[in-house]
């Protein structure tokens, strides 16, 4: 369970590149990779180590112009999938 | 607002390919980190110039660093065989730390436990390991040499207990062809994955001896029939589809290949260098400026409209501009192999649909 104030973290192996606002991420631990829209790419963007989810939250909110709360309750959202996904730090590593 | 991450993958990984060959963003870069090989393989199509030096760890090294800016994803490393670099993890490493999603393309012949150990912890996307044959006696003879079966055989073993992707590229020759189906067996048995290639080159200088060893007519007729859909995935041969993307390949655009003396390529088949990448400074200006890489993207573009639209059989053909320049002198020229297999395609084609248009009783 993710709190507002914990900071999520990308996976240690997960490579990626920005191609025209969509981020394209490699999961060599999965053998898998995914693409994101143009809000999860600056999402995943903001992942840098240092911001928390409720940072996070904020800094989509003020950018896409809707309120905090709706703003945190999408990058929860998002945050899971990348979680069900092993897009985030803390994964096991597996090989699909 | 929609933050979902993007569960269709296929058509949205199509879209993205399409998108970077039509834009010249290339996704990979593949870096032959050697000519040194353990294997003799007579049909291999690379050429080291005798004395010239390989580049050394920190030129490659920095090279990596101008190629993450360029914005590749994938960094290929390949030969020769990359593992006979005693630098190879070292320079895997910075690979990895530069964020780059690894591919090994290796013989295999070097992966032992210890190796194999290695290259978990470096954790790549994939390995692809040639693999000649299913039986010794095949393999070994394409290798030239002598017990390669059993250890590249090891290796694979070795690289799967830790459970690494792999998978098994065979090129086709008129030795292994009728061995095609043991091969994917073998790799199944292995839990790998086999891919099969029909296509042998000349050597990058031109020299057209590895043709000789072409999987013969009879063996293509069969190929591309209903009867190796196991084998192509292909029930039957479909023309291209040029309308998602406009060029006839990712040359230029996909892909930045680099030899081992640094030269910049616009692919692994099409050896007309862009530069050095020890000299070049702003790698992104080169790849948008070159003459030599707009030259090739041009190319590139006119084939379809052009060679393909000429040839009798040029909606079946898998044309590579880079092996029309080295044994044609000229890019747009449809070469015997080219010219071979598309006829055939084309001819299987045509019996599919006849097949399909005749009245059932």
């Amino acid at each position: 369970m993710m709190t507002n104030q914990a900071v999520p973290r990308k996976h240690p192996d997960a490579a990626a590149r920005v191609y025209d606002e969509e981020a394209f991420i490699v999961l060599p631990h999965k053998g898998q990779y995914k693409i994101l829209n143009k809000v999860g790419t600056r999402i995943w963007e903001l992942m840098d180590g240092a911001r928390s989810t409720s940072d996070i939250a904020r800094t989509i909110s003020n950018e896409y112009e809707t309120t905090y709360d709706e703003a945190l309750s999408d990058v929860e959202e998002f945050l899971g999938d990348l979680r069900t996904h092993g897009m985030l730090a803390g994964e096991p590593g597996k090989v699909a | 607002m929609s933050a979902e991450y993007t569960p269709s993958g296929k058509n949205a990984y199509a879209d993205l390919v399409a998108k970077s060959w039509n834009s010249a963003l290339p996704m990979t870069a593949l870096w032959e980190l050697t000519y040194a090989c353990n294997h003799k393989c007579s049909f291999c199509y690379n050429c080291p110039e005798r004395g010239r030096r390989e580049l050394g760890k920190e030129q490659i090294i920095e090279g990596l660093r101008k190629i993450a800016d360029l914005g590749c994803v994938f960094l290929v490393l390949s030969g020769g065989e990359p593992l006979t670099r005693p630098d190879f993890f070292d320079i895997a490493w910075a690979g990895k730390r530069l964020g780059f999603a690894l591919r090994i393309y290796t013989n295999g012949y070097l992966v032992d436990e210890i190796v194999a150990r290695k290259l978990r912890d470096l954790m790549p996307f994939e390995i692809e390991i040639s693999f000649h044959g299913a039986r010794p006696e095949t393999f070994d003879r394409l290798t030239g040499v002598p017990g390669s079966f059993e250890r590249v055989l090891q290796g694979i073993r070795n690289l799967r207990k830790h459970d690494l992707k792999v998978n098994m590229k065979c090129p086709i020759t008129r030795w292994n062809q009728w061995e095609l189906r043991e091969i994917k067996a073998l790799a199944e048995s292995l839990g790998c994955h086999a891919e099969f290639d029909p296509v042998i080159t000349p050597r990058d200088d031109g020299d057209t001896s590895p043709l000789a060893l072409q999987a013969d007519r009879e063996f293509l007729d069969k190929l591309w029939s209903p009867e190796y859909v196991d084998i192509t995935h292909e029930e039957v041969p479909v023309p291209r589809n040029d309308t998602l993307v406009q060029a006839n390949c990712g040359t230029g655009r996909s892909t930045v290949a680099l030899d081992p003396y640094g030269n910049i390529y616009p692919c692994v088949q099409w050896r007309r260098s862009a530069g050095l990448i020890t000299e070049v400074q702003d790698l992104k200006a080169l790849w948008n400026e070159s003459p030599v890489l707009n030259e090739v993207r041009r190319i590139a573009l006119e084939i379809p409209k052009t060679t393909l639209k000429t040839c009798e059989s040029g909606e079946f053909c898998s044309f590579c501009p880079g092996v029309a320049e080295v044994q044609t002198g000229d890019p747009r020229n449809i070469y015997p192999q080219v010219k071979l297999t598309s006829e055939i395609r084309k001819q299987k084609h045509s019996d599919f649909l006849s097949i399909q248009s005749k009245p059932t009783s």
